[in-house]
Formats: C-alpha cells, sequence, structure tokens
C-alpha cells in the first residue's frame, strides 16, 4: 500500500517538470500579452479596438480545450509542450488584459490629465504614471487569473504533453489505483492554487491598507 | 454603437478570418510540401550528425512500451528493438513519451525521427508516413463482460450497445464500419476503458489482444473475449515520407534481426511465448 | 487551418446532435450549480458550528483543484470503489460541486454585504434565522449578484468540452472523432464557431437579465 503510493509520487514526479516548465513560461508570456493588448484596449484606437474586442472575446468564449487541439492537430509544427505554452498564454493574456484595462480605467482621471498636461507622451504617460499605480489594485485578480492557469494546465494532457495528469493515466497501468492517483494530482494542485489563493487574499489586504493610508 | 452591433461584427469578422485562412492557408499548405521534399534533409543524416536516434512511443502499452514503476525506465519489446537499430547505427537513443493523440503529429512535425509504437498499418495511414516491416502481429478482439449475453461479433451490432475503444485509435474507425449499428465512444487510455466496462458504461471494448489481455489482468474473472477476431493487426514503426534512408536502414534492420534469430531472442523475453513466423510478419 | 466545407456535409448530423449535447449539458448543469451555490450559501449564512467548517473546506477544495481531475475522480475512480455512476450524472455531479462551489463563493460575498440594518429589521420581527435570510436577505444578496453570477454561468459552457473526455459526445468529442478519421481539422473550427455563438447568445441573454434585475438605488 505505502509502496504503491511511494511508486506513484515517484512516477509523478517526472510530470511535475513538465509543468513547471509550463507555467513560469505561460505566466510571463499571457502577462507580456495581457499588458500590450490591455494598454491597447484602454487606449480605443480605431480599428485596432475592434481587433482587441474580437480577440478578446473569442478567448473569453472559447474553451481552452477546444483550442489546444484546434491549434495543435492543425500540424503547427512545434512540440505538444510549446502548442500547450502558446495556446495557454494567448488564451490568458485576454483575460490578463481584461484584467489590466480595468485596472487602468479604475486610476483616477486626474492622474491622466496631470501626466497629459506636463507633455508626457501616450507611452510614456502609461510606463511612468499610469501603470505603477495599475499593479498594485490588480495583483489579486492577477493572482486569481494565474489560478485558474495552473488548473488549466491539467488540459494539455489532452495533446500529448507528458504532465501530472497523463503520467497519472499512464501509471495506472501498473498500480491499479484510480482513487489514488487522482487524489495525489488533485492535492499537488491543492497545495499550490491554496497557498496562491491565500497570497492573493494577504495582498489584497495589504493594498487595501495602502490604499486607506 | 451598441453592444449588440458589435457582438454581430464580431462574429462575423471571425467567420471572415476563418474562411479566409481557409483559402490562403490550403495553397499554401500545398505548395509547402512539395518545397518541403525538396529542402529537408533526411533524418537519417541528422542521425547520424547528431549522433541520436529519437523515437517517440507511447507509455501505456505494456509488453511494447511502458514504463517500469520500480525503475522508473522505458522497457518494452517495441524499445528494445528501437535500442538494437541505434546500435546498429552506431548512435544513442532518445525515447519521448506522448500520449497517444499527440503520436502521428510527434512524427508528421518532425519532433522524432521515428514511431516506435504500437501503430497498426493501414492504407489510409500509408499515405501519411513510411511504414517499416512490422515487428509484431496481433488479433483485436472485442472484450466483454461475463455473462452480458454478448458472444459472437454480430450481437455487437445492435443499437443498445456501447463500444469504446482508445481515442484517436483505428478502432474507432474500424469499430464504427463493422458495427454500425452500435454506438461508438472513446476512453483515453487502457486502464479507462477497463474502468468503463466494468461499470457497465459500455457493453464491449474493442482493441488488441495484448492490451485486452492487461485489462482482463486489472478485473480478474470480469471479463471475457469474443473468440473471433474482429481485425489482424500488424504493428509497425514508421517514418516520414523525407527519409526515406532511414526508412530503408529500419526495413533492412528488422530483415536481418528476423533472419539471425536475435528478433525471436527479445520476442520470447518480451512476449513470453516463443516467436513464430506468420504470414504478417514474415521468417 | 482549413475550413473545409465537406467536414459540414458528411458530418452535419453528427455535429448537430453533439452541438444539442453540449446546450443540454449547459443549461442542465448551470442550472443545478447555481441551485446547489444557493442552497450551500443559505446553509452558510446559516452559521452553524461545525457544518460551515466542511463548507468552508468543500468551498476551498473544490475551487483550488482543477475540474478535469474532480471529474476523472467521479468517473474513473468512483467504479474502483463500487459506485459507478453513468457519464451524465459525473457531468451533473461534477460540475455542480466545482461551479457550486465558485458560485456560493460569490453570493456569500453579496450576503456579507447585505446591511446590517436589513439582518436586525428582520430579526427584530422575530422572525428565525433562516426567516431573515430566506425574505430578507437572501432576494437582495441574489439580485446583485446577478453580473457576476451569469459571468460564472458562461464558464459552464467552456467547462462541457471537458465532458469529451468522459465518454460525452459532446462538441469536442465529436471534432476530435471527426479528426481521427479524416485528420481534417474543420471539425475544431465547427465547434469553435458554436461555442463562440452559445457564448455571444448567452451575454446578450446574461446583459437582459442583469437589465431587469438592476435596482436602481
Amino acid at each position: 500500500m505505502v509502496a504503491d503510493y511511494l511508486t506513484i509520487i515517484n512516477f509523478l514526479s517526472a510530470g511535475l517538470l513538465a509543468l513547471l516548465k509550463v507555467i513560469p513560461i505561460s505566466m510571463v508570456l499571457s502577462l507580456i500579452i495581457g499588458i500590450i493588448v490591455g494598454v491597447l484596449g484602454y487606449l480605443q484606437i480605431p480599428i485596432l479596438k475592434y481587433i482587441v474586442t474580437l480577440y478578446v472575446t473569442i478567448m473569453r468564449g472559447l474553451p481552452p480545450l477546444t483550442l489546444l487541439l484546434l491549434v495543435f492537430f492543425s500540424g503547427s509544427f512545434v512540440s505538444p509542450i510549446v502548442t500547450a505554452i502558446i495556446v495557454l498564454s494567448i488564451y490568458h493574456g485576454a483575460y490578463v488584459a481584461e484584467i489590466i484595462r480595468a485596472g487602468i480605467m479604475a486610476i483616477p482621471k486626474g492622474q491622466h490629465e496631470g501626466a497629459d498636461s506636463i507633455g508626457l507622451s501616450v507611452l510614456s504617460k502609461m510606463v511612468h504614471v499610469i501603470m505603477p499605480q495599475v499593479w498594485l489594485s490588480i495583483i489579486p485578480s492577477l493572482v486569481g487569473q494565474y489560478v485558474i492557469l495552473i488548473k488549466d494546465t491539467t488540459l494539455i494532457s489532452a495533446i500529448g504533453v507528458m504532465e501530472l495528469l497523463n503520467y497519472a493515466r499512464q501509471i495506472m497501468q501498473v498500480v491499479y489505483r484510480p482513487v489514488g492517483v487522482y487524489v495525489v494530482v488533485a492535492i499537488f494542485f491543492f497545495i499550490i492554487c491554496y497557498c496562491l489563493e491565500r497570497l492573493s487574499k494577504y495582498l489584497e489586504r495589504r493594498i487595501k491598507a495602502k490604499t486607506i493610508l | 454603437m451598441s453592444k449588440k452591433t458589435v457582438a454581430l461584427l464580431c462574429v462575423l469578422a471571425l467567420m471572415l478570418t476563418v474562411v479566409f485562412t481557409g483559402c490562403t492557408k490550403s495553397t499554401s499548405a500545398e505548395s509547402g510540401s512539395t518545397v518541403a521534399v525538396e529542402e529537408t534533409v533526411d533524418a537519417m543524416d541528422s542521425i547520424f550528425e547528431s549522433g541520436k536516434l529519437v523515437v517517440a512511443t507511447e507509455l501505456g502499452t505494456p509488453p511494447f512500451a511502458f514504463k517500469n514503476a520500480q525503475t522508473g525506465e522505458i522497457e518494452g519489446l517495441a524499445i528494445e528493438l528501437a535500442q538494437m537499430f541505434a546500435d546498429d547505427l552506431g548512435v544513442e537513443l532518445e525515447v519521448r513519451p506522448f500520449e497517444w493523440s499527440g503520436i502521428i503529429p510527434s512524427l508528421l512535425t518532425g519532433q522524432v525521427d521515428m514511431l516506435t509504437t504500437c501503430l497498426t498499418r493501414t492504407t489510409a495511414r500509408a499515405g501519411k508516413m513510411i511504414f517499416i516491416e512490422p515487428f509484431v502481429a496481433v488479433s483485436a478482439h472485442a472484450l466483454v463482460r461475463k455473462g452480458s449475453g454478448l458472444t459472437t461479433l454480430a450481437d455487437l451490432n445492435n443499437p443498445d450497445v456501447v463500444l469504446t475503444t482508445t481515442t484517436g485509435g483505428i478502432y474507432e474507425e474500424l469499430g464504427g464500419k463493422l458495427f454500425p449499428d452500435a454506438q461508438m465512444k472513446t476512453n483515453g487510455t487502457n486502464a479507462d476503458n477497463a474502468v468503463a466496462l466494468s461499470a457497465k458504461r459500455a457493453d464491449a471494448y474493442l482493441n488488441d489482444r495484448l492490451q485486452l489481455e492487461s485489462s482482463m489482468s486489472m478485473y480478474a474473472d470480469q471479463f471475457e473475449l469474443i473468440t473471433e477476431p474482429i481485425a489482424w493487426d500488424s504493428l509497425a514503426f514508421a517514418t516520414r515520407f523525407d527519409s526515406p534512408k532511414l526508412a530503408n536502414a529500419a526495413n533492412m534492420f528488422m530483415r536481418l534481426s528476423k533472419m539471425s534469430g536475435k528478433y525471436a531472442e527479445v520476442f520470447q523475453k518480451w512476449m513470453g511465448y516463443a516467436y513464430e513466423p506468420t504470414f504478417e510478419v514474415g521468417s | 487551418m482549413s475550413f473545409n466545407l465537406y467536414v459540414l456535409f458528411d458530418w452535419w448530423p453528427q455535429i448537430l446532435s453533439a452541438f444539442g449535447t453540449t446546450v443540454f449539458y449547459f443549461i442542465v448543469c448551470s442550472i443545478a450549480a447555481v441551485l446547489f451555490a444557493i442552497f450551500i450559501s443559505i446553509l452558510l449564512a446559516m452559521r452553524i458550528r461545525g457544518l460551515t467548517t466542511i463548507l468552508r473546506i468543500y468551498i476551498t477544495v473544490f475551487r483550488n483543484t482543477p475540474l478535469l481531475v474532480q471529474l476523472f475522480l467521479l468517473f474513473y475512480g468512483l467504479p474502483f470503489i463500487g459506485i459507478s455512476l453513468p457519464a451524465f450524472l459525473c457531468a451533473l455531479i461534477g460540475i455542480m460541486l466545482n461551479e457550486g462551489a465558485f458560485i456560493s463563493e460569490i453570493i456569500r460575498g453579496y450576503i456579507e454585504s447585505v446591511p446590517k440594518g436589513d439582518w436586525e429589521a428582520g430579526e427584530s420581527l422575530a422572525l428565525s434565522r433562516f426567516q431573515v435570510i430566506r425574505y430578507a436577505v437572501l432576494p437582495q444578496a441574489l439580485r446583485d449578484a446577478v453580473p457576476a453570477m451569469t459571468g460564472q454561468i458562461s464558464i459552464v459552457i467552456k467547462d462541457t468540452s471537458l465532458f469529451s473526455m468522459i465518454m460525452i459526445s459532446e462538441l469536442t468529442r465529436v471534432s476530435n472523432s471527426i479528426y481521427a478519421r479524416t485528420f481534417d481539422t474543420t471539425g475544431f473550427l465547427i465547434s469553435a464557431i458554436c461555442y463562440l455563438l452559445l457564448f455571444l447568445i448567452l451575454s446578450v441573454v446574461s446583459k437582459q437579465i442583469e437589465k431587469r434585475f438592476k435596482v436602481k438605488r
């Protein structure tokens, strides 16, 4: 019994490695996409704003699993793990963009006007005045989105990335304990996501305290 | 502009992009493939250059390819043959595991040089890749629950019967053809299919005999085979059309190892019974 | 990636029935999830010692583990300990527990933001705690929660795609089997368009619902 679980954990650890590649890279890429698209969405540049809306709407309406399968089987000529990273980044990038756009909108008008009045360009206004303030308010929702991203990594098993869930399904052939194996996988995700959730709650409190001061 | 109009515009734009990408991409793909034949390097040359033969396999298929739970090593008949082939070429072997649905794309997209997994030769697949001489032939059957009343293949072709098989495998299509009246479902792995059969979510599980035997061992005394095979399955390695040199070498290896008796040794080791040449696998 | 119309011509019966399945599962699952969430949030608001702790643990666990793992546990795990539910029930229970946890968290937030005076007013009328919740607090909280809830429900559409992995022939499964037989990804494009259509319809409908439930204060 104990030996079985040691085998399971030993076996699953290989899947962890794949996740350690996918999760941080997707987080960073989706943040980059999110900042660019979010700022563009806020600026409301004529034609571009429709493209941004289109992108965000599609990503909000499409199941990540369908997107993964579509991109993967379309012969994208990249490995499953690269496909997974790209799709997860593009998908969550749209949500991050919405979070950032909302964050910018929440900045008091006076800040924008102040920056404009001293003759800052749009870019430097964003970089030096607006964005530093945005970070503070969006961190809780950003962390929330990352929790969803981490949970979505289970979907990449469907395109053959050898991650945790896939290893779990493989080891079922040897150690036939479906309940135990899936519970171990669930515990792993729980630990990561729960810590992040706590972190976001903590940051939320800190930020509230700061803004009141 | 109201939200509704925006939404409508979005749908319209999406459909347009889909249609346009459809038109442009399909033409570029056609021209792309002809270019690819002229420009790409035979995998054989790159194998010698890098000193590494990269193969793809699915792990959940004992005794052909599976991860040894004790040692963590990937082993099996297909893996050992691949290792022998790599040794013959004088290069290292790198085995990359994929889930079944990712296996064929991994070869076609150039991530690996060769597939060394339980790949069934089919006419349709032969249009996608070069098959090497088969490394084993097994029969495919339908597995049913004991006492379910399903005893012949004819019993399966019934609207009340739910068939299951592995997602992305050949039996999904074959099952649909052989039993057009039955309902066809799929599950991700062999173990999942065994659960489906045991939990009465499916009435018959279609797969090759070895997979089915391993399902039977998971649920002792619950299942039985319908003895009449639904198909004969010859499993073979495969390479891409851009690599005829590699295909040629692999074919030669397969033939020579069968002649030298090395193949019979490995076969006995993994399959547990002596190798007898069949019309499918050859002498 | 290309859009080949022949897929639509050859497979439209399967695609249509898969679309129906997706819509059916979406409607049934989201209703179940909302009802279950309301039930949970009433229980939470009752502040019954012990029960509250259990519910908090349930919500935390289901919010922080992937839905796919939960579904696999229900579908492939439970038969191992002697409970084998049909795919439909697994899907329903999976979504109910998972989305229920998210939606009840939303409702809880709005219940907590109902002014203290309303609670006290109810109590001064000698209503029981349940009656206060049922007649005074919950209606307000639910009305305020509508926009957030419809947002969460739109996620249920996407969740239905996971059912493809537990033997349910919905859109994603059918497009996957079209690919398995034809090596053509048009099926995925068709299902993507279907999902977007559903999403857009839902957003229009939820705008209407939000408008109806909006209170002028």
